[in-house]
């Protein structure tokens, strides 16, 4: 190798060393279990972070905060007029989709980075389902309206002023849960910007848990299919029995 | 109140639930039908998956039912011969019925069969009930006397072959009409979530000119047997049985239903046919205006290893 390559190869290594120039981010997330009971009905979920940097920052950072419910396969099917009835007529599906998506941000993503980045990074509900193999033209109507009705059920948010700076370097926002929330694992994906450029990214977690008689009753329903039957068949003849003696009139 | 339920995996309104119930089970028992054919469509309008509506459906029936079963049990108004015909071609259909509702969930064409048999089926009947009420009505206005059956009236149906004789009913027909009716029962009440009392005491009278005294009777205790076997089955094949929802339809549907039963009794039975064939009627309708209109969205979500 001669010494013109070695100060080339040491020259991009410095480069490539600046631009992915990282800051630590520390984040804990509270709760770490969201626990679905019978009373449940909606929940939140608190992010704080705060940027570790030894020096005061040179611009504004902005954050976003992607949270992803368990991914699931998920089927879009389009109704088409067959014969005067509304029949659902095509369908495409779409794999890894998460089953909960929330994205906070300091502010508009537009004004955080580049449409480049943004999609790159995965910021914003249509970015954030790249990894289902959406198109990336991201208009797709089979897209569009996955999002749209995820939204109207509150599985789907986005807020732009959802993440506020607390100092210049610590930071909190809340993600709500909705009474249907899916359970499984969560993932809590934290990204740093700083004047347009990603300057740092930490994962943490979180679980949603059904427990009491909620969980009992999914394991019965599932693990023992069976016994539950029985059980609520049992129960059905019973409670008509429980009627026909209490209302008894001959 | 706010209730979570755990296998339909959404928080409802405990009231709701509890009211819903209590009117369903009035109507059922101010009619003697099992009132599957309102509660599925209600449960699938508060945003329960029909999947879960349906199998949840099937237990309400079996507690309210049996509670009717039991009572003409006590007046011996049942025919155990013509039920345990009845219930070996019901039990056969409602296996049918739930692996059809199976397949139709994996087809993604659910909700559109659902619809077209609601549609079909209370109708038709809503529509028969109208006439022969109507009918009745202006007969009893012209003081003409009421349309008795007449003994010895014989249709296509006793014709067939391997007839048998039904004691305490006091009729005498070949089993295969007797067994096609159960089947064709257990297969619709497993796919649209309704016990079908509706339309079996109008198919046991015509089809079969079986007396007034037992078709009541027998057609709650079939009703409850199908109604309890595909709980059991809707329960193993699809998990879809949710046992907090069963339990709130079951408490307000029996009460509801003794209210019912006392309302109706000062009156006459043709004019509570006419109600009945009304109230099916418009709910028939109902399914047909959601079948032609242009829904709000095209599109719909289904998660697959999810619920619908």
């Amino acid at each position: 190798m001669t010494l013109s390559a070695r100060l080339v190869t040491l020259f991009l290594c410095i480069l490539l060393n600046e631009s992915a120039r990282s800051e630590g981010l520390v984040v804990t997330v509270e709760p770490s279990r969201i626990a679905v009971s019978s009373s449940y009905n909606s929940g939140t979920v608190v992010v704080f972070g705060a940027v570790q940097t030894n020096t005061p920052p040179a611009a504004p950072y902005d954050v976003a905060v992607i949270v992803s419910g368990p991914p699931q396969t998920v089927v879009m099917q389009r109704k088409g007029r067959i014969g005067g009835v509304w029949v659902n007529q095509d369908s495409r599906t779409f794999h890894n989709v998460p089953s909960f998506l929330g994205v906070n941000t300091t502010r508009p993503p537009e004004a955080i980075a580049s449409p480049y980045v943004l999609r790159r990074q995965g910021i914003g509900l249509k970015f954030a389902l790249f990894g289902a193999g959406v198109p990336p033209d991201g208009d797709d109507p089979y897209l569009i309206n996955l999002v749209n009705i995820r939204v109207q059920r509150g599985l789907f948010n986005e807020r732009a002023a959802g993440v506020t700076f607390l100092s210049q370097t610590v930071f909190r926002t809340e993600i709500p849960l909705p009474d249907n929330v899916p359970v499984g694992d969560y993932e809590v994906d934290l990204k740093l910007f700083q004047n347009g450029n990603m300057v740092g990214e930490t994962v943490s977690s979180f679980n949603v848990a059904k427990v009491g008689v909620e969980e009992f009753v999914v394991k019965a329903a599932i693990n023992h299919s069976l016994f539950y039957g029985l059980s609520i068949m049992s129960m059905g003849l019973f409670t008509g029995w429980l009627a026909s003696v209490a209302f008894r009139r001959d | 109140m706010q209730l979570y339920l755990p296998i339909a995996d959404l928080a409802i309104n405990i009231f709701t639930i509890l009211a819903m119930g209590l009117a369903v089970g009035f109507i059922s028992g101010m009619f003697g039908v099992g009132g599957g054919f309102l509660m599925t469509p209600f449960l699938i309008f508060l945003g329960i998956s029909p999947g879960v509506a349906v199998a949840s459906v099937a237990s309400h029936i079996t507690a309210s039912s049996f509670s009717g079963a039991l009572s003409y049990w006590r007046r011996r108004a049942v025919d155990m011969q013509m039920v345990l015909i009845l219930l070996s071609g019901g039990l056969l259909g409602t296996f049918s019925g739930v692996w059809l509702f199976t397949k139709l969930r994996a087809l993604g064409q659910l909700d559109l069969m659902i619809g077209f048999s609601y549609l079909i089926m209370l109708t038709t009947i809503g529509g028969l009930m109208l006439f022969e009420s109507v009918r009745a009505i202006v007969r009893i206005r012209q003081n003409k006397p009421s349309l008795l059956r007449r003994p010895g009236a014989h249709t296509w149906v006793h014709g067939l072959p391997f007839k048998m004789r039904f004691k305490r009913s006091k009729i005498y027909v070949s089993v295969i009409p007797v067994w096609g009716i159960g089947y064709f029962i257990g297969v619709v009440g497993a796919v649209m979530g309704i016990g079908g009392g509706f339309v079996l005491v109008p198919m046991l009278i015509y089809f079969l000119r079986m007396p007034t005294v037992t078709v009541i009777g027998s057609a709650a205790v079939l009703t409850t047997s199908t109604m309890a076997f595909a709980t059991l089955m809707h329960a193993l094949t699809n998990h879809l049985v949710d046992a907090v929802l069963a339990l709130l339809l079951m408490a307000g549907g029996v009460i509801g239903a003794q209210f019912g039963a006392r309302s109706s009794q000062n009156m006459p039975a043709e004019k509570l046919r006419l109600l009945l064939g009304l109230l099916i009627l418009l709910v028939g309708f109902r399914f047909g205006y959601d079948l032609v209109t242009r829904p709000e969205n095209l599109y719909s979500i289904r998660a697959l290893g999810g619920d619908t």
